[in-house]
């Protein structure tokens, strides 16, 4: 029979520390390899998802359930990635904001060419987007959450994450269709 | 992003192929023996406030009842001796009550013997 999160949750607030086993097990996967994506070095990554669970466990007594426990840790998890790329300075591609607004949108549904099969290109690609677009897509692909769920994670608001979204989306389709001098 | 959009959002084949990072070997348990240690120093942590909560409101408790002696006047009980001039008069109703006490038992005694 398997629990809600709730259910460790309360185990966890009432003292019982094993039950924070059950919620690593269900999320330090996930929570490591978001981190792993956004930071894109595995010393780093580890320690940051280490950090990102001591923070929950610490902060669990606090948690009062106003959003699901997914929610919460993704938003430690996405803060901690988030501040670490902005400490090392991690630079992203600058896009030419002409090209994105004039890349047609009928051109977002096609990407049955070889670039766009690879996935060593879409990675490289992901990495080449700002850092908070990189967490929305990863959150919206990956994760499958929803824009609200996301406007959640990132404190950004709802009409703001379909903005960075789209964006994101036409980046992704313009590196991954196109050529590199063009960008 | 509408149902079209979505429906054909290729982006989404490409992410679902997209391997998870595998966690390193070991992470969860490492995990759990700093969130175990957490738990204990967070036990300790909480013993010492509370030994120092009740150290300090004994402290202040003590202090309140100290203040209060010196700033609102210690208060003076005196105890004196009894007049012991009285003394012969009440060990002779004392002794005669007594004796009184002790006649009506033999009395009651007797009279139970005589109609049992």
């Amino acid at each position: 029979m398997e629990y809600s999160d709730t259910y460790y949750v309360r185990r966890v607030q009432n003292g019982d520390v094993a039950g924070f086993a059950c919620l690593l097990e269900r999320y330090s996967g996930r929570v490591h390899s978001l981190i792993f994506r956004l930071t894109r070095n595995r010393e780093d990554a580890e320690e940051l998802a280490q950090d990102v669970f001591m923070k929950a466990f610490r902060g669990l007594d606090g948690f009062k359930g106003d959003s699901s426990f997914a929610t919460w840790i993704y938003r430690i998890a996405y803060n901690a990635a988030i501040s670490e790329t902005r400490r090392r300075r991690v630079e992203f591609t600058a896009f030419d904001e002409a090209l994105i607004e004039s890349f047609p949108e009928e051109s977002m549904t096609d990407l049955t060419g070889e670039e766009g099969a690879s996935l060593t290109a879409l990675d490289a690609a992901l990495a080449r987007l700002q850092d908070v677009e990189q967490a929305i897509v990863l959150f919206f692909y990956m994760e499958d959450k929803s824009i609200e769920e996301i406007s959640e994670i990132t404190k950004l608001s709802v009409a703001n994450v379909k903005v960075k979204l789209h964006r994101a989306r036409k980046k992704l389709y313009i590196l991954l269709t196109q050529k590199e001098e063009e960008i | 992003m509408n149902s079209k959009e979505e429906s054909s959002d290729r982006l989404r084949a490409l992410f679902g192929r997209m391997p998870e990072e595998a966690l390193p070997v070991g992470f969860n348990e490492r995990m759990m023996s700093r969130v175990r240690e957490e738990a204990v120093r967070r036990e300790r942590r909480a013993g010492r406030l509370e030994a120092l909560g009740l150290a300090l409101s004994s402290l202040s408790v003590a202090g309140v009842l100290a203040g209060a002696l010196i700033y609102a006047g210690v208060p003076t009980i005196r105890w004196e001796a009894p007049e012991l001039a009285a003394l012969p008069f009440y060990l002779h109703i004392g002794s005669l009550a007594l004796v009184l006490l002790g006649m009506d038992y033999l009395v009651r005694r007797a009279y139970r013997k005589r109609h049992s």
